[in-house]
C-alpha cells in the first residue's frame, strides 16, 4: 500500500491513474465502512468524476499541485461552501457551510480529490471516539477498542487505509491521540501555524488544524500545503513559510530532551520499554539524549482545561440556552462545566501562557524536541470507556487526556509517531515535541526514525 | 506596546519583580492570604455564574458542575500565580516568536 507522498509521485508520473487509485479506495471504504464507521459521508460520484478530471488535466501536462489526483477524506468540521458540516452533531444536523475552510481551499488547489466526510466526536469535545449520535468509531486494530478522538474517523481511516491522509484537529489531543491509538503519524502543528479560518472551532486559543497520516514525509508534505498566512485568520500573522528542506535535516546533532517527571509517570511497562527502545534508534541515527526537569505539567494542564472549557462554553452558550437537550450528555454535561470558572481564573489562566512558555523554553535550553509517551497505555475498550455523562466522567476524560493537555497549553508543534506495539498487539506512539515554529524539525526526527524502523509502516488485518 | 511587552518578558526572565523569574508564580510570602481565599467550588457560585451567563441549571446539574471542576480550580488556584501588570493574553505570542530560535 502506497503512502501519501508515493501515490501523489505516482499519479504525477503516470504509473498510476487518479481514477484507478481512487476506485481501490472506495472498495476498502466499502469493505471496512461497516465494521469501522470511520465516515459520515461517502461521496462516490462526485469522488470519481473529480479523479477522471485529474486524470484529463495530467494526460493534457496540467498538473496543478502536489496533491495532484490524490484521494484525500477529512473530519467533518471543514467547511466548504455549499456543503454538509454536520460536526458529529445533531444541533448542526443538516448545516450547510456557507464558506470553505482555508486548509480544505488549499488541499483543492494542491489537486487532491475528496472522498467524502469523516467521524468525529460530537463538536469536537470528546477524546474517545465515542458520539451518542452516530455511534462510536471503531479502531481497526481490534473494533471492540477505542480509536481515540475528537479526530476518530481520521485515524481509522488512514490506519485501515481508506484514504491516503486526512485533516483533524487538536485542541486537548484530538490528532495525537487517535493517531497512537489507531498506529498512524499524526501532526500538531504550533499554534497559529495553520489557518483555522471557517474551520469549526472549539476553543480559539487552544485549536489547530492538522493532519494524519502514514508517515512524517506524508505530514511534511500535508503542511507544506496547509501552512502559512492567511488573511482570514489574524493568528496566522507573521508566521514563518514552511521549511520543506528542513524536514529533511539528519538528526545527527540533534538534541532530544527525555522528562524527568510526569510524562513517564505511572507508564505500562510496554510502553516504556518502547520508549527505551526509540531512544536507542534516536541514539544510533545520531542524535544526543539528555534529561530535561520541565516545569510543573499539573499547573499548566490545569490552565489548559479552564481554557479550553470556557471558550468552549462560550462559544456554545447560545444552544445550551436554547437547545441543551440536543447534545449527548457527555458533550453538554461538559459544556455546562465550563459555567463554573470565574472570568477572573479564565483570564488569569491566559495571561499566565506566556510567562509558562518561557517556563518551559528555560528548561529545554540546547534541547531541540522532547520525546514523550502519549498515554499510559494502548486502546482501552469500547465498553470500559464508555462513561456519557455519568459522574466519573470528567476524571476518566482526564487521565485519558493527561499527556496532550499541557501542550495545547504551550501550544507547541508535535509529531506523533508509531513507535511498536503492546503485548496485545496494539499500536503505541510517541510525541515528538518541539520548540514553537519548530515543526519541521519534529517532522525532521520522526522522518528519520522511519527510516530506521517500520513501525508505521504495519497494517490491520481485515477482521 | 511591542516595548512595553518586551519590557515585560525581560523583567520576568531577569526577575526584576516578586516573581519567580520563569514561571511568573508569587514569591512565598504571599501564601499567607491562602486562608482568607476560597478555592473550592460550592453549587451556589457555579449557580450564580450559570444565571448570569443566562444558562438554565438544574440544582442536581450545580453540584455535578462543582464536584467536576473542584480539583482544576483547587489546582490551579495552589500555583498562586500574581503576574506582572503589564502580562497579557498576547504576551504569549511574543514568547513564541523569541522561542523558535532554536540554539
Amino acid at each position: 500500500m502506497l503512502t501519501l507522498t508515493e501515490a501523489a509521485a505516482a499519479i504525477r508520473q503516470h504509473k498510476l491513474s487518479s481514477v484507478e487509485v481512487t476506485r481501490a479506495l472506495l472498495a476498502r471504504i466499502e469493505r471496512w465502512q461497516p465494521i469501522l464507521n470511520a465516515f459520515v459521508r461517502v461521496e462516490v460520484e462526485e469522488a470519481l468524476a473529480a479523479a477522471a478530471a485529474a486524470d484529463a488535466a495530467i494526460a493534457s501536462g496540467d498538473v496543478c499541485g502536489p496533491l495532484h489526483g490524490v484521494p484525500l477524506a477529512h473530519k467533518d468540521m471543514y467547511y466548504i461552501t455549499g456543503r454538509l458540516a454536520e460536526c458529529g452533531s445533531k444541533i448542526r444536523s443538516g448545516w450547510v457551510a456557507p464558506a470553505t475552510s482555508t486548509a480544505i481551499a488549499r488541499i483543492q488547489d494542491a489537486g487532491a480529490v475528496r472522498l467524502g466526510a469523516l467521524h468525529m466526536a460530537e463538536f469536537a469535545y470528546g477524546p474517545t471516539g465515542h458520539n451518542e449520535h452516530l455511534g462510536p468509531a471503531r479502531n481497526p486494530w481490534d473494533p471492540q477498542r477505542i480509536t481515540g478522538g475528537s479526530s476518530s474517523g481520521s485515524a481509522a481511516s488512514v490506519a485501515a487505509r481508506l484514504t491516503y491522509a486526512a485533516l483533524g484537529s487538536d485542541t486537548g489531543g484530538s490528532i495525537r491521540l487517535p493517531a497512537h491509538f489507531c498506529g498512524v503519524t499524526g501532526f500538531k502543528p504550533t499554534y497559529s501555524r495553520v489557518s483555522r479560518a471557517n474551520t469549526m472551532p472549539l476553543s480559539f486559543t487552544l485549536d489547530t488544524v492538522g493532519p494524519l497520516a502514514l508517515s512524517a514525509e506524508d505530514c511534511a508534505l500535508i503542511g507544506s500545503v496547509i501552512a502559512g498566512a492567511d488573511p482570514l485568520d489574524p493568528t496566522t500573522r507573521g508566521v514563518p513559510a514552511w521549511d520543506m528542506a528542513a524536514t529533511q535535516r539528519t538528526p545527527k546533532g540533534m538534541t532530544i530532551g527525555v522528562p524527568r517527571k510526569f510524562y513517564v509517570d505511572g507508564l505500562e511497562s510496554d510502553v516504556a520499554a518502547l520508549l527505551d527502545e526509540a531512544l536507542a534508534t534516536f541514539r544510533g541515527l545520531g542524535a544526543r539524549v539528555v534529561e530535561v526537569d520541565l516545569p510543573d505539567q499539573t499547573a499548566i494542564s490545569a490552565a489548559a482545561l479552564i481554557v479550553l472549557a470556557v471558550e468552549a462554553t462560550s462559544l456554545h452558550a447560545p444552544w445550551l440556552r436554547e437547545r441543551a437537550g440536543d447534545y449527548g450528555a457527555q458533550v453538554r454535561n461538559r459544556l455546562q462545566n465550563g459555567l463554573a470558572y470565574s472570568a477572573v481564573e479564565y483570564l488569569e489562566a491566559l495571561r499566565w501562557r506566556g510567562p509558562a512558555l518561557a517556563a518551559h523554553l528555560a528548561a529545554i535550553d540546547g534541547i531541540d524536541v522532547v520525546i514523550a509517551p502519549a498515554s499510559s497505555a494502548a486502546a482501552p475498550t469500547i465498553d470500559e470507556t464508555d462513561v456519557g455523562g455519568g459522574p466519573g466522567a470528567e476524571a476518566a476524560i482526564q487521565a485519558i487526556t493527561r499527556f496532550m493537555r499541557p501542550i495545547n497549553y504551550l501550544g507547541l508543534p508535535v509529531l506523533e509517531i508509531p513507535a511498536g506495539q503492546s503485548r496485545h498487539g496494539l499500536p503505541i506512539g510517541l510525541q515528538l515535541i518541539g520548540r514553537p515554529f519548530g515543526d519541521e524539525t519534529a517532522i525532521a526526527l520522526g522522518r528519520a526514525f522511519q527510516t530506521a524502523t517500520s513501525h508505521h509502516r504495519r497494517i490491520p488485518d481485515f477482521p | 506596546l511591542k516595548l512595553t511587552v518586551l519590557a515585560t518578558i525581560i523583567r520576568i526572565e531577569f526577575g526584576c519583580h516578586m516573581i519567580d523569574p520563569t514561571s511568573g508564580l508569587a514569591a512565598p510570602h504571599l501564601h499567607q492570604e491562602e486562608a482568607v481565599m476560597p478555592n473550592e467550588v460550592t453549587p451556589e457560585r457555579v449557580a450564580a455564574i450559570a444565571a448570569a451567563a443566562r444558562v438554565p441549571l438544574e440544582q442536581t446539574s450545580a453540584a455535578r458542575v462543582a464536584k467536576a471542576v473542584n480539583p482544576t480550580v483547587t489546582r490551579f488556584a495552589a500555583q498562586m500565580i500574581a503576574l506582572p501588570l503589564e502580562v497579557e493574553p498576547a504576551t504569549y505570542a511574543v514568547v513564541a516568536g523569541q522561542g523558535m530560535i532554536t540554539k
